[in-house]
Parts: C-alpha cells; sequence; structure tokens
C-alpha cells in the first residue's frame, strides 16, 4: 500500500465491512424483493423475507409473512429499485444493509426513499428480517424523515 | 474503435479483488447517503482530504470545495442522490477510476440525471475518492443546446479514458 494514511473520521471504526460472498448474496435478496413485490409473487416472499420479518413503514407496521403481504397488498406498489447499498457485518450472521430506491409512477413522476435492513444468515441463505421504509413527504419538503448515518450505524 | 488506455479484463482483473470492488461500489453509495444526509462533517469517509471535483461550474478543492459545489447546483432541490451502474476500472493495485450514472430526484417528483467519474485511491483507512468529474446529461442547458430535445452525451466517454489515463500516468510515476 502506497498512500498515506489521512486522519480517521467516524464512523470506520465500527463499519466493519462483509465478505464478498455475502455482499453479493445479500445484493441479490435485495433485488429480488424488489421482483417479487413487483411481481405480487406473495408465495414467494419467504425466499427473501424471514418468517418472522417485522416491517415498520410511515403508515404502519406489519410482522411475519403473512402481514407483509396483506400490508404489500393495500399499496400501490409501482415498480421500485433498489441504489446504494451499503452493508454492515454485525456478525458472522447479521448484517445491517442501507439502501435507497425509488419509483416511477405511470403519469411519470419519480419519488423515492430509504430502507434499512436486518440481513439474518439462515439455512436456505440470508433473509430479511427487519425492514424500515421512510419516504420524505414532497408535500412539507420534509427530509427530516430520512434515515441517517446513526440509523447505519446503530 | 479509438480505446485508449484499456487494459484486458483478466488483466485488470487481477489488479484489485472483488471485495475491493464492493468497497469501491459501497464508498460510492455511501457518498451519496452523506450528501442526502448533507453530512459535511463526515465527508473524509469517501473523499481525500485533497480531492479535486470538476463539475460544469468549474473545478473545486477539497471537502470543503464540494460543499460549495453543491451549494452552488442548489443542491437542497433534490432530497435523493442516487448512484448506479458502476463500471470500475482498476488502474493499479491501489488505483481505480469508477463510472456512474447518477440521478437526482427533486422535490416536484422529477429527476435529472448525469454521470460520476470517480478516481479512486487506496488510502490507510480504505478507499476513497480522489477526483471526481461531473457530467450532467440531457439537463436543461445540454437540452437547450439541442434544440430541446435529447441532448447525446459524448462527454462522460472522454471524462472516462481521460480519468484512467490520468490516473495510469500518475500510477506509473
Amino acid at each position: 500500500m502506497s498512500a498515506v494514511p489521512e486522519a480517521a473520521a467516524a464512523p470506520s471504526p465500527r463499519w466493519e465491512r462483509v465478505p464478498v460472498a455475502d455482499a453479493l448474496e445479500i445484493g441479490t435478496v435485495l433485488a429480488r424483493c424488489a421482483r417479487l413485490v413487483d411481481a405480487r409473487a406473495w408465495d414467494e416472499l419467504g425466499r427473501v423475507f424471514a418468517e418472522d420479518a417485522v416491517l415498520a413503514a410511515p403508515d404502519g407496521t406489519a410482522a411475519g409473512l403473512a402481514g407483509i403481504v396483506e400490508r404489500a397488498r393495500a399499496d400501490t406498489l409501482e415498480p421500485h429499485h433498489v441504489t446504494d447499498t451499503v452493508l454492515r457485518r454485525l456478525d458472522g450472521d447479521r448484517v445491517r444493509a442501507w439502501s435507497k430506491w425509488f419509483l416511477v409512477r405511470g403519469d411519470g413522476a419519480v419519488l423515492g426513499g430509504e430502507q434499512l435492513d436486518l440481513l439474518v444468515r439462515t439455512p436456505d441463505g440470508w433473509r430479511i428480517a427487519e425492514r424500515r421504509i421512510a419516504r420524505p413527504d414532497p408535500e412539507r419538503r420534509d427530509a427530516g424523515a430520512a434515515l441517517g448515518v446513526a440509523d447505519f450505524l446503530a | 474503435m479509438d480505446t485508449p488506455a484499456q487494459p484486458s479484463e483478466a488483466a485488470a482483473a487481477e489488479k484489485i479483488t472483488a471485495q475491493d470492488r464492493i468497497e469501491i461500489t459501497e464508498i460510492l453509495s455511501f457518498s451519496s447517503h452523506l450528501l442526502d444526509n448533507r453530512q459535511w462533517d463526515m465527508f473524509g469517509e469517501v473523499f481525500v482530504p485533497e480531492v479535486e471535483l470538476v463539475t460544469q461550474l468549474g473545478e473545486f478543492t477539497g471537502p470543503a470545495g464540494v460543499r460549495a459545489y453543491l451549494e452552488r447546483i442548489d443542491l437542497s432541490r433534490y432530497p435523493a442522490t442516487h448512484t448506479l451502474n458502476t463500471i470500475v476500472e482498476a488502474v493499479d493495485a491501489d488505483t481505480a477510476v469508477a463510472w456512474s450514472r447518477m440521478l437526482l430526484l427533486s422535490w416536484d417528483r422529477r429527476a435529472v440525471g448525469g454521470d460520476f467519474v470517480d478516481t479512486f485511491r487506496r488510502t490507510g483507512h480504505g478507499w476513497r475518492i480522489a477526483r471526481r468529474a461531473v457530467a450532467p446529461r440531457n439537463d436543461r442547458a445540454s437540452a437547450e443546446l439541442a434544440e430541446g430535445g435529447f441532448a447525446p452525451d459524448p462527454y462522460a466517454y472522454a471524462l472516462f479514458d481521460d480519468a484512467v489515463l490520468a490516473a495510469t500516468e500518475q500510477a506509473r510515476r
């Protein structure tokens, strides 16, 4: 390594990277989740969410696969895109993932938000155990509802 | 076709590891999160202290320069910056150039796009952005130049090639 180290700024010491093989699998789970929801493939949701997963959004919380399906059915659900995922290793079997999403509505309007996930390693692969969804309110121009670095590092 | 400074895929793949590639894209993603959160105090997590920013409004230096640029373009119009579709070109074991699409969402539910070309350097704390070239694409100014239509963008290709060449030159020294 040739570079001169710069002064460390937080949160480096608390941000442990995820090994590449796990990172790629987790990226696939997040992308597949968007696909399954877009396709309304509710009976396959267990491929991405843990049985007892908890989903928290500004308009309510859902628990368990059945609860998540029920909530998802009530949403409009334009196809969403997941971008900008950063991963933090909590331990060998748990990873924090912070991503952004955006969706393009039928009228061309673009809306975006964030999601903070806890992924757990199961015998069947990585699964989302917790998801927090944040959605800034365009009417109020309120970015305060957004997730922050502190949430990612918590 | 003129394609300067393009090592073969196999040769490039050996210069940095898959883990390096994941970390480079994570730094890009984290930089987007920091921008959205206006987390100026943490710019050291993604930029080197002397980072060079090359933009349509001129050149800016250091994290303070990055902030000055963002204030000039009035980032407050945009609640979200997305960085996606990244190509990582390894120059040597400690240098890589990443070419990404960026998408800015505005409060009025529209989006503008462009490209980031980032030159990464491996530091004692991990990969950091040493130079960023910003190329707005199909923005109002370029659409006007194209007489209101879609403006094709040859500049990002040139920016990417230039960044790879410059990083290669620097790595040789």
